[in-house]
């Protein structure tokens, strides 16, 4: 009987030490300063917009300040934030009613926003690190057709006069780019964590 | 079927979102975000307790307390001031009447009732009657016997004449009969003086028995204790009916 409540004990100190006190104000401030950006990409995928994205974002972490006291030890902040960013979001959705997203699809990105959280919450490399690196292994035409996209902020149109090519070859030049700069951030978070291992 | 089912599925890029996230700010972090969410969770500003508020009452609390009293007093004289100059002067001077009549003026009244009994005729025949009045001023700002001298002009036109002037100027005898007689005075403005009342505008002399009006009347004192009323301008008598 004392060997069953002392390892309950154990149990429930370690899962104590284990996750953060979101209480202590300098933990919820280095929380917010290590998620915010993955939280961002993840709003911004499920918004497709980027001052959206932001104010749910921010929106979520003050919903997980004012209920910190409900949040379950027994999983982990980061998938507790995405769980609130998706009710905001939904909330969003039901509001605008635009276009929905399947379970499959949300479910697929949340595991690709966890993986880059865990990386990042580890203090390894960030996902945009990572994506800095893969950006300069894009071939060249591929490269520069990002760069005039996103970096330079133009649309199709504008990035097919300057590059001379028709908009249908940007628009697949971009989804290709997407393909291999996804492939490649994959790898490097996955090795990363390998390495870690 | 509801409405959600008509919204189009389409499928999330994250790599779009993260391209887009990136060519924004990097690997950086959204220092204005993380700062307007810390401003709301954990360094929102503490609300100070009641006690403390009141100990910081500093100087320039008691600056704008003392504006506001200034402003308060400021705003009750003026309204005071308006409202002391919208209103007419008027004070009431219990008088004893002496008149002292000159040739026989005082003696056409008498003969008025059989001729005439109309009482407006009976007033129109009385002229210049010059009186000499002791006053008593029922107002503490002159508590002494005075003296006044007083001139009634006749009105110009016996139309105006509507009443009777009862305090019958046959009754007195001689030049020092004297009686009491109530008058209240009012105008649009009054002054006092060393030595005189004085009174501006609209002025009106109320007696239980006539109304006179006029411009403008000064009582003056005398160096005595006696006070000489005297009208001046054009102090009219307008007998009325009360």
């Amino acid at each position: 009987m004392h060997l069953i409540s002392a390892i309950a004990n154990d149990v429930e100190n370690q899962l104590s030490e284990s996750q953060p006190d979101l209480h202590d104000p300098a933990v919820f401030g280095d929380l917010v300063r290590a998620h915010h950006r993955e939280l961002i990409v993840y709003a911004r995928a499920l918004t497709r917009e980027s001052n959206t994205a932001n104010d749910i974002v921010q929106e979520a972490f003050i919903v997980a300040f004012d209920k910190m006291d409900t949040f379950d030890v027994t999983r982990d902040f980061p998938t507790w934030m995405r769980g609130i960013v998706r009710n905001k979001w939904r909330e969003w959705v039901r509001k605008n009613k635009r276009y929905q997203y399947s379970d499959t699809n949300i479910a697929e990105m949340d595991a690709d926003i966890a993986a880059w959280q865990a990386e990042s919450a580890a203090g390894n490399r960030t996902v945009f690190d990572a994506l800095s690196s893969c950006l300069e292994r894009l071939p060249e035409n591929l490269r520069e057709t990002v760069n005039e996209f996103y970096y330079n902020d133009q649309n199709g149109e504008e990035v097919a006069e300057a590059l001379g090519v028709s908009p249908a070859a940007i628009r697949k030049r971009l989804q290709r780019a997407r393909e291999l700069l996804k492939a490649c951030v994959d790898r490097k978070i996955s090795d990363q964590s390998l390495q870690e291992s | 079927m509801n409405q959600e089912s008509n919204i189009p599925t389409k499928k999330p890029d994250v790599m779009d979102a993260l391209l887009s996230e990136h060519a924004r700010l990097g690997s950086g972090e959204d220092t204005a975000l993380v700062e307007a969410i810390l401003l709301r969770t954990v360094n929102q500003p503490l609300e100070l307790p009641q006690p403390i508020a009141k100990a910081s009452f500093g100087w320039q609390d008691w600056a704008k307390m003392a504006a506001a009293v200034t402003l308060f007093f400021g705003m009750t004289a003026l309204v005071l001031h308006q409202i002391k100059g919208g209103e007419r002067a008027e004070t009431t001077f219990q008088l004893t009447v002496t008149y002292a009549t000159a040739d026989n003026q005082l003696a056409e009244p008498d003969t008025m009732p059989e001729e005439n009994p109309a009482p407006s005729n009976r007033i129109g025949i009385v002229r210049d009657v010059t009186g000499v009045v002791a006053a008593t001023d029922l107002k503490p700002i002159a508590p002494i016997m005075q003296v006044a001298e007083f001139t009634l002009v006749e009105t110009t036109s016996p139309a105006e004449l509507n009443g009777t002037f009862t305090p019958s100027i046959d009754v007195f005898e001689a030049a020092t009969a004297g009686r009491v007689e109530s008058f209240a005075v009012s105008a649009n403005h009054s002054k006092r003086t060393d030595s005189a009342l004085e009174y501006d505008g609209k002025v009106e002399v109320n007696h239980p028995e006539f109304h006179i009006q006029a411009e403008r009347l000064v009582v003056q004192a005398s160096s005595s204790s006696t006070a000489s009323y005297a009208s001046t301008g054009s102090l009219s008598g307008l007998w009325r009916n009360h």
